[in-house]
Parts: C-alpha cells; structure tokens; sequence
C-alpha cells in the first residue's frame, strides 16, 4: 500500500530538466521502495505542489496486463530518487503503471492486451505535451512551458489515462476505428475514469480527497482535476484550452447534447463535439454516479475503495455488453444500470447511477427506467409579466416512476406573443413543444436536477425513483418543488426559490 | 452441419473477433467460424463480435467502410458501425445478409465525425508525417480508396 510521504518544498522538480539528464539518488535507501507521486506532479494552476508517496518497488512484467518499460531499455537501481530526475521519472511511470495493471488485472481475469502479450511503453518519445497509446504501446513526451521541462511520463493522471485507452482496447477492440462522435469521446472518459479508479486504490489518495471536501466526494479535489501539470504547461501557450486548474474535471456540470449539435471546437469552459471535450459529459455523470454510490457504502476511506471497486466491476460489464452505435453513452449508461440492478441489488446503487445519469442527461428519467425514449429537450420557462394562476393541465408521469400515474401542473399554456424558437446549433430551428409536452420537460428537468421532492405513495418502491443529488447538503433541503396531495390528485407546487451557488450541482 | 459450427450449449455465447479461435471449440467449429469472418471480410466487414441467435441465424457486429464526403478531404471512407443478422445454409456458409448498410443515423454521425478531426487538426492526410495530436490519417488501401485509419488515443 502507498504511504503518503511529507510535502516536500520543490527542489530539482521545480526546475527546467532537460531531457536525458541522470542524477544520483538524492538518498539512496535500498528499502525496496520507490518514491511516485499519489496523483498529479502539479496542484490546481500550479505546475508542483503535488504529493509524494513510497510504493514497494513496482513489478511490471507479470501476467496479467504484463507491462514493459522498452525506454529507456534499462531500469535504474529501485531506491528513493528526486523528483526532476531521469531514475525518478522512472519509478514514477512504474509505479503508476503498475497500480493501473494491478487493479485492472484483478478487474479483468483473462484478458489481455489487444497489442499482444506484453504492452512496450516509451517514457520519452519526444517533445511533445502529449502522451498516446497506439496499438504498439504507450508513448510519452516532454515539453517546454513558461521555461520548465514537464514529463507526460511522471503524471500518474495521465499514464493511467493512456493505461486506460489500452485496457478498453482490450475489452472492447471494435470501438478502436469506429467513426463515431460519440464512442471516440467515450473512449476519452473511460482514460479519465480509470486514472480516477485507479487513483482510489491508493490509501493516501482516499484519505487526502475525503479530508479535501469534508466527505462530500462530488466536490472539486486533487482527484476529479485531472492532469494538473500538463494542463499548466498546455494553458501557458494555449489559455482556453483547458480549465482553469487541471486539464479536465470530472466535477463538471456538463449536460448531453446530440454531439452533432455541437460545435467541432470549444474554449473548454463549453462542449465541442471534440472527443476530449465531450468526454467530460460521461466523466461527469460517472463521477457523480461514484459518489453516490459511495454515500451507500459508507463514510471512510475503505467505503470509498470498495466503492470505486464495485464501479468498475458495473463499467466494464456496462462496456461489454453495451452495443456500439450513435448514441453509446446511453447505452453504456443504461447497461451500468442494469448490471448494478442485477448485480448490487441490494446496495442500491442503481439508483444512485440513475440519478448521476438523469442529472448529466445521458438518460432520461423515462429511459433509465426503460432504456427505449429519446432524452426529452429544455425545461418550461414562464415570462409573462402578470401574475395570476395558470391553468391546470392533467399530465401523465408513470413513465417517470415515481409511483404516481398523473399530476397536475400549472401550465404555461397561453398563447405565445411571438411565434418564435431557439435556434439549433447545426442549422435551422428547435422544434417548439407542445403544451403537454413541455410540462412533461419541465417535470423532467426538475427531475434531473434533483430539486422534486416526491411523497411516498402506496407503491414506495417505485417512488424511490426519484433522483436526488450526490452534493446536496443534509442539514436542510433545498428541492424547489413538490408534488403536494389536493383531494385526490397531485399538484405540482414550488416551495422555495432556491439561489445556492451549487457551482456543480445546479 | 451447422450444429457442428456452433456448439449447442454456447447459442448464447459471444465470440469477439479476438477469440473466435480461442474458444473452447473443437477445430471444425473454429475453422468455421473463421470462414465466416473470411467471407464477410470479403464482402466488406471488419468483423467485431459474433454472437449465434439460433442454429441458422447469427448477430454480427462488424465496421464496414462507408463513403463520406468533406470539404477539406473530398470523398473518405470510414468505418462505420453494423449490425448484421446472417443466415447460414446448410452447409453452414452464408445464405443471407441482413442490415449490411449503416443507418442514416449512423452515418450522420460518421459525417460529423470526419468534420470533427479536421477542425480540430486531428487528421492527417495521406504521405504526410503525422503528430501526436493526429489521432487519425488518411490511407490509401489496394483498392486505391482514401480510408480513414485510427492511429492512437492521445491525453489531449
């Protein structure tokens, strides 16, 4: 098990390092040790302040998912290095490698590589702030930014990243070259999500994430900012490139589009349908569905790894049996909630996966009940200026299950002043709902959110569908609508106006 | 006979393009199998996952190459995506192909693909040297067709 070592103030890892350059072991100790770092070499915007841990000296070759480090072709004596060092960077790709290998290895019995029996793997290809795994095995690069040498090698972000590239390759060949938006971007997410599952099964890690956010996973941490370093060293050139902090976030509060809405490129801040970009949409609701389900598990640091152990059990039975076509996400996502039905049924993470889904739009809350219906489009708005109580309108929900079959709604069902409608982003115009419809959009969305609170009915069961939020707090409630019982039906009712800044958590 | 090609406690089972003849098979079921992967390909399927539906009829996933037309590359074809229902003789060769064209759907989204790597400068173009942001070039097959090929998964 990793052991977190103390902070150490930069030193040589601050510092420009050229390419090939060696030094001595800063203080050899031929404890059978290696010194990596626990996520990222970087912290937030900063290109250091990372944390430094001890591994047992990292073992590569054994089956399964055997590794092989093809350069350099020799491996520097496994003590405690420096960071900023050639014999550092070394046991830091290692060690990284081999907490992918070993988890993914026990994830996967019986698999192994699609590039053969042993994947080569090249610590410095070139210059580069990049790193690719292409079939012959994973490469990584360095580059200059701001004066400072940064080694994609050294990140265990992003060696896990490529690691997981190579590990879907393996589960699922046939996503390699198909010419899809949506399986390219999925491919993207599974190399983020990995570098997350991963991370978790580092003790250290858990601990710093749980203390970071108070216990509210679903919360920005050293794990969710993925690839810190290189993201500083990409946004000295290209600022809008990536976030503000990291190169991606998996606490985002990115909503699916039809990737062929979107556009082809994005400062990051939006989605493009580029695949790194729209990879955050599936980061996002994968990372929120973990925290949910890490809410069922428990509150320490051993829930939080057998929860991260239990999603990777549900993602890859998801990915196995998921069909690849346009609109992959929801498969994957709907086949997650299937296996976690099937498989946990008794943890209930089911839900908490549904819920992540609906709240990122990969899943309508009627598809993810039964995975059949397109997602429904935008939420009801009412800007008319005078107020009085709009007409009620009997709408049908059992597709939502919540255990009611119908409510009724106030609907904005007055004319509309202009005949008008937003416009689509490929060409021409939305389609304008109707007025059912868009009260069904309006459900569907409050929903999402997270912000309808449902009574329990005679079928509670079923209204245990209802979806709530991985970041809402415990100490009160913030659902801005409820369905209240009115004679023999229910009403839909605002009960507050909620202005939280839920940066993430709408 | 076909039941000699498909084991009849596996008619459930899948086989993905990686093991179809690793199984537990015996040589004549796997050489069959394989026969059938060699003639689709012939026909023009990358086959990916085999999955029998009854003793006459079997799911193929498999990736066909689709012509798609772009401003920047002219006409390219690219793999996309099938779903193919195979019916077998009794001979256990192939009678009938099914769902051999990608849907409109799918193929909107190959177009929309193909648009995403050039505005994004992630295709190279044929005889060109390529970076590591390039996660896809341009190729021309025996046939002398411009076929999109992945080259890797990059970070960024």
């Amino acid at each position: 098990m990793a052991k977190a070592t103390k902070k150490k103030k930069p030193t040589k890892s601050s510092k420009p390092s050229k390419p090939g350059k060696s030094a001595k072991p800063s203080k050899p100790k031929a404890n059978g040790t290696v010194s990596a770092w626990e996520q990222d070499p970087g912290s937030k915007d900063k290109p250091d302040g990372g944390q430094l841990i001890q591994v047992p000296t990292p073992v590569l070759g054994q089956s399964p998912f055997s590794i092989a480090i093809s350069n350099p072709p020799k491996a520097p004596n496994p003590t405690i290095y420096s960071p900023g060092t050639d014999e550092f960077r070394y046991w830091a790709l290692a060690a990284a490698l081999t907490r992918g290998k070993d988890f993914w290895g026990k994830q996967l019995p019986g698999v192994s590589w699609e590039v053969g029996n042993q994947l080569p793997v090249d610590m410095d290809h070139g210059e580069d702030l990049n790193a690719y795994y292409d079939r012959v095995g994973l490469r990584f690069f360095h580059g200059t930014a701001a004066g400072r040498t940064v080694f994609s090698c050294e990140s265990p972000d992003v060696v896990c990243h490529e690691q997981g590239h190579a590990i879907l390759d393996s589960i699922k060949p046939e996503l390699w070259d198909a010419a899809s938006l949506e399986v390219a971007a999925f491919h993207e997410s599974f190399g983020d999500m990995s570098a997350i599952l991963t991370g978790l099964q580092v003790q250290s890690l858990r601990s710093n994430v749980l203390a970071e956010t108070g216990g509210n996973f679903f919360q920005a941490s050293r794990l969710s900012r993925l690839a810190e370093q290189l993201g500083w060293a990409i946004r000295q050139s290209f600022p809008t490139a990536v976030e503000a902090d990291c190169l991606r976030n998996a606490v985002n509060s990115f909503f699916y589009r039809d990737p062929q809405t979107l556009p082809s490129n994005a400062p990051a801040t939006s989605l493009s349908s580029e695949p790194h970009s729209f990879s955050r949409v599936f980061t996002g609701a994968f990372y929120e569905g973990l925290a949910g389900m890490f809410k069922i598990a428990g509150t320490n640091e051993s829930s939080l790894q057998q929860a991260s152990l239990d999603m990777a059990k549900i993602l890859t039975t998801a990915i196995k049996a998921a069909d690849v076509v346009p609109g992959f996400y929801s498969q994957v996502a709907a086949n997650m909630i299937d296996t976690a039905n099937s498989q946990f049924a008794t943890n209930g993470y089911a839900q908490a996966l549904r819920s992540a889904f609906i709240r990122h739009g990969i899943l309508s809350p009627s598809s993810s009940l039964a995975p059949v219906q397109n997602i429904a489009r935008a939420a009801m708005a009412n800007t008319t200026g005078t107020p009085r109580e709009l007409p009620k309108l009997s709408l049908s929900i059992t597709e939502f299950g919540l255990g009611i079959d119908s409510i009724l709604v106030h609907s904005a069902s007055d004319s509309a002043r202009f005949n008008v409608a937003g416009a689509a982003l490929s060409k021409g115009e939305v389609t304008a709902p109707g007025h059912q419809e868009e009260a069904k959009a309006f459900i569907e969305d409050l929903l999402r959110r997270g912000r309808l609170a449902v009574p329990n009915t005679k079928r509670d069961a079923r209204s245990a569908m209802v979806v709530t939020r991985a970041s809402a707090p415990e100490d009160h409630q913030t659902h801005t609508h409820e369905l209240q019982k009115q004679g023999n039906d229910f009403v839909l009712k605002r009960v507050r106006i909620d202005c939280g800044f839920y940066c993430t958590s709408h | 006979m076909l039941k000699k090609i498909i084991p009849h406690d596996s008619l459930r089972a899948c086989f993905n393009r990686r093991n179809l003849v690793n199984y537990n098979m015996a040589s004549g079921e796997k050489k069959s199998l394989t026969h059938i992967e060699k003639t689709l390909k012939e026909k023009g399927f990358d086959v990916k996952k085999i999955t029998p539906l009854t003793s006459e009829k079997m799911e193929v996933h498999a990736n066909t190459l689709h012509p798609i037309q772009n401003n920047q590359t002219g006409e390219v074809n690219v793999p996309v995506p099938v779903r193919l229902t195979v019916s077998l003789d009794n001979k256990g060769g192939i009678k009938n192909i099914e769902g051999a064209s990608p849907t409109p759907e799918a193929v909107r989204d190959a177009e929309h693909f193909v648009k995403t790597l050039v505005d994004n400068n992630q295709l190279g173009m044929p005889g060109q040297p390529s970076s590591s942001h390039q996660t896809h070039q341009i190729e021309i097959n025996k046939q002398g067709q411009k076929v999109l090929t992945r080259k890797n998964f990059s970070a960024f």
